[in-house]
């Protein structure tokens, strides 16, 4: 399969067709809706800052705790799903916020799908709706890896 | 109860709890991809793709990797921009 993205001057080109671009936006919108309305599936968006969970606790009760990100997380979700709808040429920063996006997407959807570790086995999924979302999960990891190797040719320290 | 000896321990540990730096650490996940993180890896913190393969490798296999250290302010900071990409950092004091 060829590469959905390249490397344009100082640009990242989307080389997608405009109804794989709308079936991905659709679904980056979808997700984001599911991570917003169920944390339960979103835990994975909002991992704590101290390895110490007393540490975690008293930072969750104190001013600096109280958490702004499930709304800057909507708000990105709905920028990505936007450029990838729109733009033909992507700056890096927004090629970057895409690229976020999309990966965290990635990780709504494996809780979904039930990935808890590394041993999973796709061949224990038992409805076909769980079959498609494991295989939107994967076109997603395609694309996340081949916008990654499009990026990473644009970071000076390769 | 301890004496005067005790204290100066107690008061030799705080001090060095005070001062030692912050490491943050970022632990193996099943989603993430290995040439996400690498690419992650560069891009925060500037290192060769030799060392951001390095660290991702290390996370892969034993489960965590330091992957910068500071202080309380920059250990933080480290941890909320690897949280926006996705990956599970956190930070604790080093011992």
């Amino acid at each position: 399969m060829k590469s959905p993205f390249k490397k344009s001057g100082t640009e990242i080109k989307v080389k997608m067709a405009h109804e794989d671009r709308a079936v991905i936006s659709d679904f980056l919108m979808q997700i984001s809706g599911v991570a917003m309305t169920d944390q339960s599936l979103a835990w994975r968006l909002f991992p704590p800052l101290y390895s110490d969970p007393v540490a975690q606790a008293e930072h969750d009760l104190s001013a600096e705790g109280k958490d702004h990100r499930p709304v800057e997380i909507s708000r990105s979700f709905a920028l990505s799903a936007a450029l990838l709808t729109d733009k033909e040429l992507l700056t890096i920063e927004e090629a970057n916020s895409v690229l976020q996006d999309l990966n965290r997407s990635r990780l709504v959807m494996a809780e979904i799908i039930g990935i808890n570790d590394d041993s999973f086995d796709p061949g224990q999924l038992a409805s076909d709706q769980l079959k498609f979302a494991f295989d939107v999960y994967n076109y997603f990891g395609w694309i996340v890896t081949e916008l990654t190797e499009v990026m990473a040719d644009t970071n000076p320290n390769n | 109860m301890a004496g005067l000896g005790g204290m100066v321990e107690t008061e030799e540990k705080i001090d060095q709890k005070v001062d030692s730096p912050w490491v943050v650490i970022v632990w193996n996940d099943p989603v993430n991809l290995m040439n996400y993180v690498t690419f992650v890896l560069q891009q925060l913190f500037g290192y060769s793709k030799e060392k951001a393969t390095t660290l991702m490798l290390q996370i892969h296999n034993e489960g965590k990797a330091v992957v910068s250290s500071g202080s309380k302010v920059e250990a933080e900071r480290d941890v909320n921009k690897l949280h926006a990409y996705g990956l599970w950092a956190t930070m604790q004091q080093d011992k």
